[in-house]
């Protein structure tokens, strides 16, 4: 039985196989610190690709058919209906790939429509459980969107009653690597009040260890993060016992513009190294090849342009911090600023 | 000859291979250890034959498929089986192969509390054992966590007794130097006993796992219920426009069950959609038009359609009916009417509006293409309509 590592997407579309180029990097990069002390990746870890945004692209498709049904046969019909028709047709327009449809859309469709939500929730359980069946050792990473998915999902799973039978707790993960962690911001649970904690006693958390990685310049989970002094956050973190570890990433540990990328948070060192140490323990890494991993990743930084980037990020600072809507904005102002990035 | 030795040299050195890092011998250190000793980070306040002990867990060296040691490949055949019996369904027989691989676990745990010269090692495996007689009486697995380390494998903690530490065990009897580790009698059997343990806790934690398999199976085909059900919904039960869904938030959400703030389980399924301004089309006859069938804009005022589900939540019936606004066009007029609109399984919608003098009868399209199918005689029909519209 392999340590089975579950990845889970974020907002956006992803595709089947969406997680071959993390799984590549992951292996790579484990590859490349790997020390003699540890066994190669494959032998002791296996990845599971998990997929939820095809509830999302199959809801949206199903208003882009219904919609497509009505406009057509109103064409047939000459049946002129006005201001009716135009809804139709913002509502076909969901259909379309861009920004709003892709990204926005999907957090939406999981705040404020809870029969989608649950069905994107039973599709990650039904893909947890059949991990939990197979292995004694699981995990997760996740990001963005995803991180919000997955605490849900652990805590619907595990307490909910089947023929009077709670699942059993030796079927949690053993550790959650929540990246751009949205929680707080995108659930509808009170997330330091769930089970979904890192405890030492079984009896009172869903998994083990609970990492929080998120970076200075990324704007996506500034609105209410998950590290905070409120008072709630506080008896989370004392009842965590200790297993809980937050890493804030400094803004230095930019190498693209898309600072909220998965791939680009999974290749900064002061993520990673933990990653692998929590994985594959603190032996696994090899000292010097720990000093060519950094400095290689050093040299693709774009440190000159970090003070830029960050005084261009900071005017999506969102003004309130507690909000949903605040959150969309600060996404929606994150892609423009993608968008003339990439114009440029 | 030369040249093709040195291509395979080459390509082997581009594969990065495991070194051997679990013993072949209960006692005999893999040669890695010994060769790169400089190299090993070995924690504050332990010595190295405790950082190795550590590492070959972390590696799963213990109670796995690569584990030498004989108890546990007996074991791990019957896990198999257990969990073949599992996968046939076979709940007795899965209960039964958890049984007689607890009473092995025990057997193997007393033997092994009997060879131990350690006593806090000794207490865990009584802890060990106590535990598993209870499990073996009631099958409450609610403290059965026989987990290692406090999030990483390698810390060598167990959860049985949170004081002990297998990597204080073996510091206390393993010398401090690098050259040969494992050196001494007393180190060698301390090593051994917790190498032991620490099998132990594995297969314990395997053993629970398969034992439970059962329940987690029923959540699985709950929660797979659930999924076809989702499938079934989108076939038979009135599509939602992105407004009517917002609006049906509170018919979702009226079953949860909240505590502090968090839902507790999965949503129950929907039992009724409301339908609010809800556009679709069909097509309409209407009396005195010189025409055939016209397709019609339907607008749902307000319906209510009603869901029921069977088979575990996975198959649903749906049938409700609503008030319409048909808007059509005859003649360069739009045509407005006014009526009801009777709908089952998303398929077979008939509705009746009204519109000044005139009556008008329509069918979904879906509907219609059933009834072709059915070789429905389409005069009949229009005789149902002139007959209705006497009465209307």
């Amino acid at each position: 039985m392999k340590h089975k590592i579950a990845l889970v997407h974020g907002m956006g579309q992803h595709k089947e196989n969406w997680s071959n180029a993390i799984q590549t990097q992951i292996k790579q990069q484990y590859a490349e610190l790997q020390s003699v002390f540890t066994k190669d990746f494959d032998e002791l870890f296996e990845f599971v690709e998990i997929r939820y945004d095809n509830v999302f692209d199959e809801q949206r498709a199903r208003w882009k058919s219904q919609a497509d049904d009505v406009l057509e046969n109103l064409k047939i019909g000459g049946i002129s209906s006005g201001g009716l028709e135009q809804i139709v047709k913002a509502t076909q327009s969901l259909g379309e790939d861009n920004f709003f449809t892709t990204h926005i859309l999907d957090v939406v469709l999981y705040k404020w429509y809870p029969l989608i939500a649950e069905e994107v929730r039973l599709n990650v359980a039904k893909s947890f459980l059949d991990i939990a069946k197979t292995t004694t050792d699981w995990s997760i990473i996740v990001h963005s969107l995803g991180t919000a998915v997955v605490h849900d999902t652990l805590q619907a799973m595990f307490t909910q009653s089947v023929e009077e039978e709670l699942l059993p707790r030796v079927y949690r993960p053993s550790n959650i690597w929540m990246i751009a962690n949205v929680s707080r911001v995108v659930s509808e649970n009170q997330v330091y009040r769930s089970l979904v904690k890192p405890t030492l006693n079984i009896a009172y958390g869903l998994c083990e260890e609970y990492f929080n990685a998120q970076h200075e310049f990324d704007p996506i989970p500034m609105v209410k993060p998950f590290q905070s002094d409120k008072a709630d956050a506080v008896i989370w973190k004392e009842e965590a016992g200790g297993l809980y570890l937050h890493l804030p990433i400094k803004g230095k540990n930019t190498t693209q513009i898309n600072v909220h990328a998965f791939d680009h948070y999974l290749a900064i060192p002061s993520l990673f190294v933990p990653m692998m140490r929590s994985f594959a323990g603190r032996n696994s890494i090899d000292k010097t090849n720990l000093a060519n991993f950094i400095a290689q990743y050093e040299s693709t930084t774009v440190e000159g342009q970090a003070q830029s980037l960050k005084l261009k990020l900071e005017q999506i600072n969102p003004k309130d911090m507690s909000s949903i809507e605040e959150f969309l904005k600060a996404l929606r102002e994150y892609y423009e600023f993608l968008t003339t990035i990439a114009a440029d | 000859m030369k040249i093709i030795l040195s291509i395979v040299l080459i390509v082997a050195s581009h594969t990065a291979v495991s070194a051997q890092l679990c013993p072949t011998e209960d006692t005999v250190l893999p040669d890695v250890y010994i060769q790169n000793a400089d190299n090993l980070e070995v924690r504050a306040g332990i010595t190295i034959s405790a950082e190795i002990v550590a590492n070959m867990v972390a590696n799963n060296c213990f109670g796995s498929q690569t584990d030498i040691d004989s108890f546990t490949k007996k074991l791990l055949e019957k896990l198999q089986n257990a969990t073949n019996s599992n996968d046939k369904g076979n709940v007795l027989e899965l209960k039964k192969n958890v049984d007689d691989m607890l009473v092995d676990l025990i057997a193997y745990a007393e033997q092994q509390a009997k060879m131990t010269a350690s006593v806090e090692t000794a207490q865990v495996w009584a802890e060990f054992i106590h535990r598993l007689n209870t499990l073996l009486l009631t099958r409450d697995v609610s403290q059965a966590d026989f987990t290692i380390g406090i999030g990483q494998r390698d810390d060598l903690t167990t959860k049985l007794i949170s004081s002990y530490s297998g990597l204080s065990v073996v510091t206390r009897h393993c010398p401090e130097s690098n050259l040969n580790p494992w050196q001494g009698d007393a180190c060698v059997q301390a090593v051994k006993e917790t190498i032991g343990l620490f099998r132990g806790l594995v297969l314990a934690s395997k053993v629970i796992h398969a034992a439970n398999l059962d329940t987690l199976n029923l959540h699985l085909v709950t929660i797979e219920n659930r999924l076809k059900g989702y499938k079934d919904y989108y076939q038979k039960a009135e599509p939602l426009w992105p407004w009517e869904s917002l609006f049906n938030t509170n018919v979702v959400t009226a079953k949860d069950k909240i505590q502090q703030g968090n839902l507790v389980g999965f949503r129950e399924p929907v039992e009724y959609q409301w339908l609010v301004l809800h556009p679709s089309t069909a097509l309409q006859y209407v009396s005195d038009q010189e025409t055939d069938f016209k397709p019609a804009l339907i607008v749902d005022v307000l319906g209510y359609n009603k869901l029921k589900w069977e088979n575990n939540g996975s198959d649903v019936t749906s049938y409700g009916a609503s008030a319409i606004v048909a808007l059509s066009e005859f003649d360069g007029k739009t045509n407005i009417g006014w009526g009801m609109r009777f709908f089952y399984n998303r398929t077979y919608s008939f509705g009746i509006t009204k519109n000044s003098d005139q009556v008008g009868l329509f069918i979904s399209v879906g509907a219609l293409e059933k009834f072709n199918n059915w070789n429905v005689d389409e005069d009949k029909f229009l005789k149902f309509h002139d007959e209705i519209s006497t009465q209307f």
